[in-house]
């Protein structure tokens, strides 16, 4: 069975990624019902048998057993926890219709503002480096650091295809390669005459991957495309392929013409970006910018989950999209801790963008349910019955509690395949 | 109780649209042929009822062969269309005694057909034209949603929050405040979700283009509340409750599609 490791790193991760995304939420509520002049009755985090509490005026703050997330109790709400006490005067229900939506609306938000922020600050560590690697084109001719190939002879690159193809298609010819520095804005351009390397895995006896092949039947390799090297060697037969061997030495070994897989390299490993959101996977970015494009990856991601959402149910997609459940969730928080922190902090920021826009979507029970009650009455200037609205968000917590085991199935039959 | 009427009819007009969407290809073309027919037909009573005779031979044949253009590839179609158009006409007001005011009639059923014919064409254009059922799905979904997301926050915003009227000639109730909202809300709906659905396209076009397209629905009302008010009629038909006739509830959404397929022509995204 394929499942995913469970090492103190990971449950670790899993654990505090829990805990900082709902107490920020819980937060929300908490802080904007305080102002609201609404009775907080506890704010806990976690749930279960309480480890250790404290009485402050009106609300009690308590640590809990599981650290599975957090509550806070509002006076006058009818919830899971407890039973509604009558706050009096001060009780949710008796607030005004402005601040109970401003309330049931603070959590989600907070979310999204924990995002944008997660974001900023992972837009302005940025992603790895580009590697120029000892030994290849670039640091011979006299990069070294941390640089960003940008252009070749004037063309644009992006990525690392984009400039494999390009050097392949000048066919090893000295190039003009623009660099820029990856920690701040000085660029340089520098002549840079391609190598040949091995990457071939047909040849008998075998010669190791990425290896230099410094000559072809004793000539210099021709300048000229990979595809029609063999060609380019004047004669018909067997060519003598002479590389370099890890140990600094020459050897050279026998190859059918039909054999020969070369490509022309420069040296240089172009970085892989952020895994899950690559627009923060860039060069470090300096603050103004970062918080700019780490707060617009908050909406942007809230269309992508509609867009997904879509996909989803619309017959034309053809996908393997599927809905991620917390067993999915927690698989996924287990892989980031392994990457990095940049990867872990980054998938911190999406799972509160969605956590906080499922909670505001009209869902009966969730916080967006309630607040589509609260906006009704606010629009229809009439009260709605309060037994009315029980029922549905009744109802709405059995249909929750389907979904839930529905995608926790998914999760776990798509953990054993 | 008139709000629970008008958003009734214009969730179910929605929904006939997804089922349209849904089932795709012939159905879709004939809900739009449908909807252009019916509006042709409203354009037609509302100019007799200035008593004005418009030809119907141009005004539906024409308003026909330019909405349905994207099956002819390989034709310069739209201008050959239009050529037929203006000689079948001319030949047709001919017969026409010269009291009726024939080229009236004539030059009435070109702009007809121009408006309700070439300018929603180009809702197939995008449909047909884009790569894959699913990508062209959710591109008509995005352009029909500037549409109704506008004319929805332009209505809801607008009849809360409304002070500044617009243009008192053309319509008294059309407030500055509601065009804000009817201009923000489809520039953010476009710019967030367009490159999602067309990888090629950056998000700086993308709210470009979501902002032209949201004044061009806001422009697409206008248009319509202007050749109603001409004529002295508030509403162009009965069939929709709460709407008024068809042309009432789709005028906004004339003029997006135009704008949305030529835009990403323009920066080469479709």
């Amino acid at each position: 069975m394929y499942g995913f490791t469970l090492t103190w790193q990971s449950v670790g991760g899993i654990i505090l990624m829990l805990l900082v995304v709902i107490a920020i939420h819980e937060l929300g509520h908490f802080v904007v019902a305080k102002r609201s002049g609404i009775m907080v009755q506890e704010f806990s985090i976690g749930f279960g048998p309480r480890l250790a509490s404290r009485m402050r005026g009106e609300t009690r703050y308590s640590l809990r057993l599981l650290p599975l997330g957090g509550y806070v109790r509002l006076a006058g709400m009818s919830g899971m926890e407890a039973p509604p006490d009558d706050g009096g005067e001060r009780a949710f229900s008796k607030a005004s219709n402005g601040r109970k939506a401003a309330t049931l609306a603070a959590g989600g938000i907070m979310n999204m503002l924990l995002a944008g922020a997660l974001f900023t600050g992972v837009a302005v560590v940025g992603g790895p480096s580009p590697q120029i690697e000892s030994g290849g084109a670039l640091q011979g001719a006299g990069v070294r650091g941390q640089w960003q190939v940008v252009a070749v002879d004037g063309q644009p690159t992006s990525g690392l295809t984009d400039l494999r193809s390009e050097i392949q298609a000048r066919g090893g010819r000295t190039l003009r390669v623009e660099l820029r520095a990856w920690s701040g804005g000085a660029t340089r351009t520098v002549q840079v005459t391609p190598q040949l390397h091995w990457v071939g895995t047909a040849a008998k006896p075998a010669i190791p991957i990425e290896a230099r092949v410094v000559s072809i039947d004793g000539a210099l390799p021709p300048r000229t495309r990979p595809t029609k090297m063999a060609a380019a060697v004047p004669g018909t037969g067997a060519l003598r392929v002479t590389y370099r061997t890890q140990s600094g030495g020459l050897r050279t070994v026998s190859v059918q013409r039909s054999q020969l897989q070369v490509q022309w390299l420069v040296g240089y490993i172009a970085s892989e970006g952020n895994l899950l959101v690559p627009s923060l996977g860039g060069p470090p970015m300096p603050i103004y910018q970062a918080l700019g494009v780490g707060f617009y990856t908050v909406p942007s991601q809230i269309g992508a989950t509609f867009v997904n959402l879509w996909r989803l149910v619309s017959p034309h997609h053809p996908s393997d999209l599927r809905l991620s459940g917390p067993v999915g969730i927690a698989e996924e928080t287990s892989e980031a801790t392994q990457i990095g922190p940049t990867t872990y902090l980054t998938l911190m920021g999406l799972i509160s963008v969605n956590l906080g826009l499922f909670n505001l979507l009209p869902i009966p029970f969730l916080d967006g349910g309630r607040l589509f009650f609260v906006l009704l009455e606010m629009v229809r200037r009439r009260r709605i019955n309060p037994r009315v609205e029980a029922a549905v968000h009744a109802v709405g917590l059995a249909l929750i509690g389907m979904l839930f085991i529905y995608v926790t199935y998914g999760d776990i039959s798509q953990l054993s395949r | 109780m008139r709000l629970a009427v008008r958003t009734a009819s214009g969730l179910a007009l929605l929904a006939i649209f997804l089922l349209a969407l849904w089932l795709g290809g012939a159905w879709l073309d004939g809900l739009v042929a449908l909807l252009v027919a019916v509006g042709l037909w409203e354009f037609r009573q509302l100019w007799r009822q200035a008593g004005v005779w418009i030809d119907p031979w141009v005004l539906y044949g024409l308003s026909a062969a330019w909405l349905f253009r994207y099956a002819y590839p390989e034709v310069p179609q739209a201008s050959v269309m239009l050529l037929g158009g203006v000689l079948l006409g001319l030949l047709l007001a001919l017969r026409q005694s010269a009291r009726n005011r024939p080229f009236q009639g004539f030059a009435l059923a070109l702009a007809g057909a121009a408006w309700l014919g070439y300018c929603p064409g180009f809702l197939l254009l995008l449909y047909h034209r884009a790569g894959g059922r699913s990508q062209a799905v959710e591109l008509l979904l995005l352009t029909v949603g500037v549409a109704v997301v506008g004319d929805t926050l332009a209505y809801l915003v607008g009849s809360r929050l409304g002070r500044h009227p617009m243009v008192p000639s053309i319509s008294p109730r059309k407030t500055w405040e509601g065009a804000v909202a009817a201009l923000l809300a489809p520039t953010l709906l476009l710019g967030l979700l367009l490159p999602l659905v067309l990888p090629r396209l950056g998000s700086g076009d993308a709210f470009a283009i979501g902002f032209a397209a949201a004044l061009a629905a806001v422009v697409g009302d206008l248009v319509e509340s202007q050749l109603k008010r001409g004529l002295g009629v508030k509403d162009a038909g009965r069939l929709l409750p709460g709407h008024g006739g068809v042309l009432d509830r789709v005028d906004s959404l004339i003029f997006v599609g135009p704008v949305v397929y030529s835009l990403l022509g323009v920066v080469h995204a479709l």
